[in-house]
């Protein structure tokens, strides 16, 4: 459902921003920031590292694990994506903000691993999938279109007196159904481009015009979608594999880092006596 | 078909594992655990010990301070080993370590000596909200906020470092915050402020004395602390100091005490000076000319206690009673005027009233004597007696103090009670020759002269006569052998006691009634046989008839006939022609 599209988004907000809340009070309350070795600090840090696991390897092993019973795919995807922002915004924070040695570096690779997640899952959303997250192949994508062509074709036919000036304002849209990298990650652009244009006719059509683009604008924009994703589907997957490539590895080395900092600690602060 | 390796599991992923590990061991083989500082050491140098100047010096030697957590020493060990001099002072309860370890057994030397700060950072951080402060002698309680309202750092006070304090620090603050009372604390209890002060107690411009039991009102304000508080050296000989006013001013006291320890209930913190000693409120209130009177004539040798309040102990030489009216002068006289004698003589037995208010004194208490007077009439009244003492001496039982001739004599409180014109006839008509006692209480004493009847109804002439009216006398006939009934009543007595002769009197009727020729002698001396009382008329004879029936004992019936019918002349001769025509004459003459 289009509602819930980025649910996970505004969930991992209203953390953030409930964690913070928490955050300034503790400031607030001592007059200092939180030191990453005192209790506070210390709980972001532990709790901030565990949710960056759950990231790093729920999703991964659900993807493993194709039986539906296992949950949708998507609904993982927006936990890993819930996790992935609030585990290293609290992990941000249980750095009180000191950013050397070996707890720098893991901080540093970490916000690179969350950038690079906001890329993937950018390229990701440019594949089109099912409800349940499989990825849809291209002659699904074809016939899907022959469809939406037919519907729209009907509807004119429905409308002989009009048709000839709902056509002449729908020939003036962009045409988005393009390919190559720019489909791809200019989608957003195109997309935004495509809507103005839209507008643009709209407004400027007579009053039974108009409400025939209101009428005929959800099949429409879906043929433009459909026609743009199977211009760019082999390119998304192309990207898409690139970016697991990188992703990976970097993720692999914060990890490693995390955990190594995470022995230091122990050895020298937590089990100090 | 074949499934995917987990991505970490990737030649990628790997690859990176590998490669973050060599990079981080290079890292440490070359900084040694540098990598793991939270934070740069502090870098200030010191004394050296064992060639290190600076923790900065062991920045790569993370074991020289960090103990492995299973090893058998813990980090303050390693800090003992190189701080030798701290080691020393663990052992001395007197020194700062020693008695905050004295304590704190388990307190760690990083609780107040963080590192990894910076090397710039300060190696000291005590936080004094939780810094046992009071186990070094001085607890920071009244030392939480600095007049400004930001809280006190360790510096503030111990100006070269936290384990050296200078009395002079106190002063030098204090003086900002009140340099007068500052100048006058320390030149009253001297500069060594720690000598006396635990730091538990607020003192200075937050010290409101006027929240202690004692408040500073008037010149107290003024006073210096030591005045009050002398050789007070801990709060609580402050707070044991004793409030009373002899406390301080014993030695101001010209009463010599004797006016008690509560100076305040004549003078006033205001001033000394001023009092406000009222003298009524003691005992003996000043009323009158006493307000006028000189201290020193009562309170003579400036002695205010015991002074005796009673009149006599002032008054006894202006006493002209002799002592007679016992000492409390106030009983007549009053402070307002010795001469203005109030004295109330009805409070004693003898009250005066009517002319005896009048009298001077000394009529009575003759020769100024006034103990012992008689209270008796006669004691002052038998001069003025005429009675030569026939009534007694009580002359107020008939005489009053109003006037001594509005005699109020109640006759009738005597025997012989004085009713209707024996209330009007003069004493002496009774009394003869002034002679009371033994006057004769019975009639025929006066009224013998009176008696008509020459004693023949003897001498009580109360018996019919009152004292109303001689003359309306009620002698009831009833009484008497002959009772008047009917007719009699109204009979003049002299009709049946001729010649005012009541004795022997005879009671048959011939007496008075003569036996009329009527009768002619047929029924004898009884008249009342056929008379009656009620009137002579008319008569009924009972007896017998000859020839004529009795009718039934009621007399004689015959028509309607009466006696004087038949009788015309006598009862001895009769006639029927009266009423019979064919009369045949002749005694006894029957009827037709």
């Amino acid at each position: 459902m289009r509602r819930n599209r980025s649910i996970e988004l505004w969930l991992a907000l209203l953390a953030m921003i409930g964690i913070t809340a928490v955050y300034a009070f503790v400031v607030a309350s001592t007059n200092e920031i939180p030191a990453a070795g005192e209790f506070f600090g210390h709980s972001l840090g532990v709790f901030g590292f565990l949710l960056m696991l759950m990231t790093e390897t729920l999703y991964s092993l659900r993807k493993r694990r194709r039986r539906a019973s296992w949950g949708k795919m998507s609904a993982w995807l927006k936990f890993h994506i819930f996790t992935g922002l609030v585990g290293p915004f609290m992990v941000l924070l249980h750095s009180s903000w000191k950013f050397n040695g070996l707890a720098g570096a893991a901080l540093l690779l970490t916000i690179i691993v969350v950038l690079s997640g906001i890329v993937g899952r950018y390229i990701y959303t440019a594949v089109p999938r099912t409800v349940d997250g499989a990825a849809v192949e291209a002659v699904e994508l074809e016939r899907q279109i022959a469809a939406t062509d037919a519907q729209i074709q009907t509807y004119m036919a429905s409308r002989p007196q009009t048709s000839t000036a709902l056509a002449q304002r729908l020939a003036a849209l962009p045409d988005v159904s393009q390919a190559g990298i720019t489909a791809v990650l200019g989608r957003a652009l195109i997309e935004w481009e495509y809507r103005r244009a839209w507008k643009r006719e709209s407004s400027h059509a007579d009053a039974q015009v108009r409400e025939q683009m209101k009428q005929i604008e959800e099949m429409l924009h879906r043929q433009q979608l459909l026609k743009r994703q199977v211009s760019s589907l082999a390119m998304a997957r192309r990207l898409l594999a690139v970016w697991h490539t990188v992703h990976i590895p970097i993720g692999m080395a914060l990890f490693t880092a995390a955990f190594i900092h995470l022995a230091g600690a122990l050895y020298f602060a937590t089990f100090l006596r | 078909m074949k499934k995917k390796p987990l991505g970490c599991l990737t030649a990628n992923g790997l690859i990176a594992f590998v490669i973050t590990l060599l990079l981080i061991g290079g890292g440490a083989s070359i900084n040694g655990g540098k990598m793991f500082a939270p934070g740069k050491l502090n870098a200030q140098t010191g004394e050296s010990l064992g060639g290190v100047t600076s923790h900065a010096d062991l920045s790569a030697e993370c074991d020289a301070c960090h103990a492995a957590p299973w090893g058998a020493d813990k980090m303050g060990d390693r800090c003992m080993a190189c701080h030798t001099e701290i080691s020393a002072q663990l052992q001395n309860v007197s020194s700062l370590h020693g008695s905050l370890m004295q304590d704190v057994p388990d307190l760690q030397c990083r609780a107040c000596h963080p590192e990894h700060r910076g090397p710039d950072a300060s190696l000291v951080e005590m936080d004094p909200a939780t810094f046992p402060h009071d186990a070094v002698g001085f607890a920071l309680t009244a030392h939480a906020q600095k007049t400004d309202g930001t809280a006190f750092a360790c510096g503030d006070c111990h100006l070269q470092n936290v384990a050296s304090f200078e009395a002079a620090v106190c002063a030098d603050c204090h003086q900002q915050i009140d340099s007068a009372f500052t100048e006058a604390h320390t030149a009253a209890y001297g500069s060594d402020c720690l000598a006396c002060h635990d730091g538990v107690e607020t003192y200075g411009a937050n010290f409101d004395h006027n929240q202690a039991a004692f408040q500073l009102v008037g010149k107290h304000a003024a006073v210096n602390c030591a005045d009050c508080h002398t050789n007070a050296h801990a709060i609580d000989d402050f707070k044991n100091t004793a409030t009373e006013c002899a406390a301080c001013h014993q030695k101001d006291d010209p009463h010599n005490g004797n006016f008690g320890d509560d100076c305040s209930v004549c003078h006033t913190p205001e001033d000394w000076e001023a009092t406000s000693f009222d003298h009524n409120l003691l005992a003996f209130k000043l009323e009158g000319k006493h307000g006028r009177v000189e201290c020193e004539q009562c309170h003579i040798n400036n002695t205010f206690k015991g002074t005796p309040t009673d009149c006599y102990a002032c008054h006894q030489k202006d006493d002209q009673h002799n002592g007679q009216f016992g000492t409390d002068c106030a009983a007549c006289h009053t402070p307002s005027d010795w001469d203005n004698v109030s004295f109330d003589h009805n409070s004693f037995a003898f009250p005066l009233e009517g002319k005896h208010a009048r009298a001077e004194c000394d009529e009575c208490h003759t020769n100024n004597t006034f103990k012992g007077t008689p209270t008796d009439c006669y004691a002052c009244h038998q001069k003025d007696d005429q009675h030569n003492g026939q009534f007694g001496t009580d002359c107020a039982a008939c005489h009053n103090s109003s006037d001594w001739d509005n005699v109020s004599f109640d006759h009738n409180s005597f025997a012989f009670k004085l009713e209707g014109k024996h209330a009007r006839v003069e004493c002496e008509k009774c009394h003869v020759n002034n002679t009371f006692q033994g006057t004769p209480t019975d009639c025929y004493a006066c009224h013998q002269k009176d008696d008509n009847h020459n004693g023949q109804f003897g001498t009580e002439c109360g018996a019919c006569h009152t004292p109303a009216s001689w003359e309306d006398a009620t002698f009831d006939h009833s009484l008497a052998a002959f009772p008047l009934t009917g007719a009699h009543v109204n009979v003049r007595c002299e009709k049946c006691h001729v010649n005012n002769t009541f004795a022997g009197t005879p009671s048959q009727c011939v007496a008075c009634h003569a036996d009329p020729a009527f009768h002619a002698g047929a029924f004898g001396a009884d008249c009342a046989s056929c008379h009656s009382t009620s009137g002579w008329r008319p008569a009924e004879y009972r007896g017998s008839h000859p020839g004529i029936a009795d009718e039934g004992g009621f007399g004689i019936r015959h028509g309607n006939t009466t006696c004087r019918t038949c009788h015309t002349n006598t009862v001895r001769d009769y006639t029927c022609l009266a009423c019979h025509s064919n009369n045949q004459g002749g005694e006894g003459g029957g009827d037709d």
